[in-house]
């Protein structure tokens, strides 16, 4: 009875010890995404999202470092005010997507945030690149919606990517409703859980919002 | 902007530390980070390394850090287009710390210095680019024709009445058109004597059009002016179906694509009918140019990046002109022409690694052509083997290298009357070329071609060199230096004559460019001098024939000489006014050479000494619209005049043009569609290319262009949405 007491208390003490890292890994991601979810400046942006790289770079191993630590990047790079600052952030956050593209290839979030990365490279000179990276966000929609069709995130950016495109080029708010509506009836379903990505409800919402006025008029 | 003062304003108030940090055993680490010149650096990320302990700097380059205190420490700052500074902190009793740091520029990223002397790129990845190839396709006045829009750049002459490429002084035998690296065997369609002829080069072929008038690189070689290289597309964007519906025939193209490999094709019919139908033109087209053609490609790539592109064109047609008989400039000849034209190639681009590709290209094409001129019949058939290997390599950051072979082997037969002769030349040629950035702010780029002709048994060594020095944030300064040799133009290898040398051109050009926020500013100036150009022996007592076509030449050798100078000049705006883009092209030029059958030294007749293009764009958000205007103006050109005697002393009147183009795009349903319509010379103003003289000197012909106001009309239909980068 003692031995077998003594077995399962090393036993949790092993399991303990290992498990602190990670938790404190995730504890700190917590506390960054909370930082950058709540950040109202480009400078607490900028400072969370350097911490998602710090984090990463601490942990290169773990796809979840380095998943928050590009996607950051990617955000900040809509509101980077020097369009020609975007790219080399973009490359950055393109060394942490490769790694984390070849750790799990069965993760729809992962596919998510290819797309999105490739919508960053879009929006900064989407005349000429919308061939080529309209290209690339399609194949990585495709690939998300393979494993998991109800993924809110591929709806919020394709409906997002439509709202922006013109009428005429196929795009267009009559276009993007449906797939704004869909994303906006998924999104309750979204875990609050660091380890599943549930970015974009409250963007999803606006543009839905925004899109719904310019129907509506 | 707004937000940004707002933003920095904060900044300053509130630099920003870490987030939570216990507060055993601390120690505060504060300092600076600015630029090598002392600038402070905002928002640069401070961090301990290999902890998550770091800073954001504020609007003065300040930054703290809190962080536990251990034995030693390294601080790692980073900025973007910045190289990062490190700093190691060997702590001693006291409790806080100064640590300024100081980062380098970056050499790899942004501001990166890029030689550009001579050459204009069109391109939609490169941010060096001077036009994105959406530009060539929407010029008022190209006619949707990639040259045309290549015309409208400084150092191109537009010569309304010959075909080619001219450029800064140049003969049109003297440039070349590359595609995927090879050269292309009859680039334009077969001359007519007059009229200039279109190249082949349909407009969405291309994912990059680079043109280069002059001091090019070490890669190519056999032209003495300048090269127009062109990158085909790599795989399709989509599985679409298209249709296009204009003046000039019908067309209806397809592409299929799969995960990793794509099959396109398309097959045209073409008639001019309806477009010479309602143009009054200054030549009778009795049989206006009509045809057919197809075309079939295969794209592979895996996810290496590994690429194979397969291609396969055929194409023929006829046409029927009365042309100016070149003896009696007062009378028309009949000159009828059937063509056919038939071309396949093979590239093939393998990456071994990141920092190494090898790329394997061949292609083979044959032309043939069938004129009756005036009831005399010339009969032609060419061909042109191309092949090159190539291997290109990173050898550091600093360093990128690639040598290759080069095979070219073409041949001519022509047969006229009881005349029938043939040559056939094959061109081997090696090269190497490195592009060296030693510091942020420098590249230089020497090479090195060898060439062997085996028809006229010589060889030759061609040396390049290029380089570029950033002057301020915006600025660059770029220099070329090369020689150039070219075989005898065909015409006079045909006549057999091949004891002679190769032709030799020498380079030397000084860049400026200024380019910032979507304005660029280019200056260009440049000295050429020709040796050893091809003169033909003319006997004594003969007089200067002018005709181009002559079918007969005289004895050779390589007493010709020439040089040419002159300044380029190049502005683009894009950002002054929104949805409205121009550029304004100048070029001065100031050239003579003594070749060919010339009596003297002399400014070639296709050589005017002033170009002026002013391009402009405007796009219409609604109803998507784009309006182009062109005008073109180049000062008179050289025309012989038998009565003077300072040879080709005369000038012309000056040639002025002002183009329209509109592309309108509808949807109906499913269906995308654009409908276009292009007016040439909308003022219809009467240019005078040259003159024609009677035998004995008493009479002049004006020599007008085919066509003074023209209009063009056609409809683009297509399954898939276009993007708004195929307008």
């Amino acid at each position: 009875m003692k031995k077998t007491l003594i077995i399962i208390v090393a036993t949790l003490a092993i399991l303990v010890s290992k498990n602190s890292k990670a938790q404190s890994v995730d504890t700190s991601l917590i506390q960054t995404y909370t930082a950058f979810d709540t950040a109202k400046v480009y400078p607490q942006l900028l400072f969370a999202s350097n911490q998602f790289k710090l984090i990463a770079k601490q942990n290169p191993t773990y796809w979840l470092a380095n998943y928050y630590a590009a996607w950051s990047i990617a955000i900040l790079s809509f509101q980077e005010p020097d369009k020609k600052k975007k790219d080399p952030m973009l490359d950055e956050a393109d060394n942490f997507f490769s790694k984390i593209e070849l750790m799990d290839t069965a993760n729809d979030e992962i596919a998510v945030l290819g797309a999105l990365l490739s919508n960053a490279r879009l929006s900064v000179d989407p005349q000429s690149r919308h061939g080529k990276y309209g290209k690339i966000s399609q194949g990585y929609y495709d690939q998300a919606l393979k494993l998991n069709p109800n993924n809110p995130r591929v709806f919020y950016l394709q409906g997002t990517g439509l709202y922006y495109t013109p009428k005429l080029f196929g795009g267009g708010p009559e276009k993007a409703q449906p797939l704004l509506a869909k994303a906006a009836s998924l999104f309750p379903n979204d875990s609050q859980d660091i380890h599943k990505p549930h970015w974009g409800k409250a963007a999803n919402d606006k543009m839905l919002k925004d899109c719904n006025d310019k129907l509506k008029k | 902007m707004k937000l940004i003062k707002k933003l920095q304003l904060l900044a300053l108030a509130i630099p920003i530390t870490l987030l939570s940090l216990p507060a055993n055993a601390q120690m505060v680490i504060k300092g600076k980070v600015s630029e090598a010149k002392g600038k402070p650096v905002p928002f640069a990320t401070v961090y301990v390394k290999n902890t998550i302990s770091g800073a954001l700097t504020d609007t003065l380059g300040r930054y703290t850090i809190k962080v536990n205190k251990k034995e030693n420490i390294t601080l790692i700052a980073t900025a973007i287009g910045f190289d990062t500074a490190s700093y190691n902190l060997v702590p001693d009793t006291g409790k806080s710390f100064i640590v300024n740091l100081t980062l380098g520029t970056n050499s790899s990223s942004l501001d990166q210095v890029t030689i550009m002397a001579g050459s204009m790129e069109a391109n939609n990845d490169r941010k060096v680019a001077v036009l994105t190839t959406l530009d060539i396709y929407t010029t008022a006045g190209a006619a949707g024709d990639v040259v045309g829009a290549i015309q409208t750049l400084p150092g191109v002459e537009k010569v309304a009445d010959q075909t080619g490429l001219f450029v800064r002084g140049g003969d049109a035998s003297e440039s070349a058109a590359i595609v995927d690296g090879l050269v292309v065997q009859d680039p334009f369609f077969s001359p007519v004597p007059g009229v200039a002829q279109r190249s082949r080069f349909g407009p969405y072929e291309f994912k990059g059009i680079s043109f280069s008038s002059g001091g090019y690189s070490a890669r190519y070689g056999q032209a003495l002016s300048g090269i127009l290289d062109l990158s085909t597309n790599d795989l399709p964007e989509a599985t679409t179906f298209n249709a296009n519906v204009n003046m000039a025939g019908v067309g209806l193209s397809f592409s299929k694509l799969w995960d990793h490999s794509a099959l396109e094709g398309g097959v045209n019919y073409t008639n001019t009918q309806p477009f010479y139908g309602i143009t009054k033109t200054n030549l009778d087209f009795f049989q206006p140019p009509a045809g057919v053609g197809g075309n079939l490609r295969y794209v592979w790539t895996n996810k290496a990046g590994d690429i194979l592109k397969l291609t396969a064109n055929y194409n023929q047609y006829k046409s029927g002109i009365d042309v100016v008989n070149p003896n009696q400039p007062d009378t028309t000849l009949a000159f009828k022409l059937q063509n056919s034209y038939g071309t396949a190639s093979l590239y093939y681009k393998h990456l071994f690694n990141e920092r190494t590709f090898l790329t394997v290209a061949t292609s083979y094409t044959q032309n043939g052509d069938s004129v009756n001129w005036g009831g005399e019949i010339f009969d032609k058939q060419d061909k042109r083997t191309a092949g090159r290997i190539e291997l290109d390599h990173e050898i550091s950051d600093k360093v990128f290298a690639y040598a290759g072979f080069e095979l070219q082997s073409y041949s001519e037969w022509q047969q006229f009357d009881s005349v029938d002769i043939s040559f056939k030349e094959t061109i081997l040629a090696g090269y190497l070329e490195a592009e060296w950035k030693p510091a942020k702010w420098i590249a230089i780029k020497p090479g090195v071609r060898y060439e062997y002709s085996q028809l006229l048994g010589k060889s030759d060594v061609a040396p390049r060199v290029s380089a570029a020095i950033r002057v301020g944030k915006y600025g660059q300064v770029s220099l070329a230096y090369g020689m150039f040799y070219q075989d005898p133009s065909d015409k006079y290898l045909l006549f057999g004559d091949t004891k002679t040398n190769f032709q030799e051109a020498t380079h030397y050009i000084a860049n400026y460019q200024y380019m910032q926020n979507d304005r660029t500013f280019r200056v260009e100036g440049y000295y050429k001098s020709y040796n050893d150009l091809i003169r033909e022996i003319v006997p004594e007592g003969v007089p200067y024939d002018p005709n181009p076509y002559r079918p007969f030449f005289w004895p050779v050798d390589n007493s010709g000489y020439g040089y040419a100078k002159g300044v380029d000049v190049f502005w683009r705006d894009k950002k002054s006014i929104n949805d409205f883009d121009y550029w304004i092209s100048y070029s001065y030029i100031d050239t003579k050479r003594l070749y060919a059958n010339y009596i003297a030294e002399a400014q070639p007749d296709f050589v005017a000494n002033n170009d002026l293009n002013i391009v402009t764009k405007y796009f219409f958000e609604k109803p998507g619209m784009n309006v182009s205007l062109t005008y073109n103006y180049a000062s008179g050109r050289p025309y012989y005049n038998p009565l003077n005697p300072t040879f080709l002393g005369d000038r012309t009147i000056p040639y002025q043009d002002l183009a329209l183009s509109i592309s309108y795009l509808f949807r109906v349903k499913k269906l995308f569609g654009v409908f276009y319509l292009g007016i040439d010379n909308l003022t219809n103003n009467k240019n005078i290319l040259g003159y024609n003289y009677s035998d004995n000197g008493d009479v002049r012909y004006p020599i007008e262009p085919a066509l003074y106001r023209s209009l063009f009309a056609g409809i683009f239909l297509s399954l898939t949405p276009f993007k708004k980068d195929e307008l």
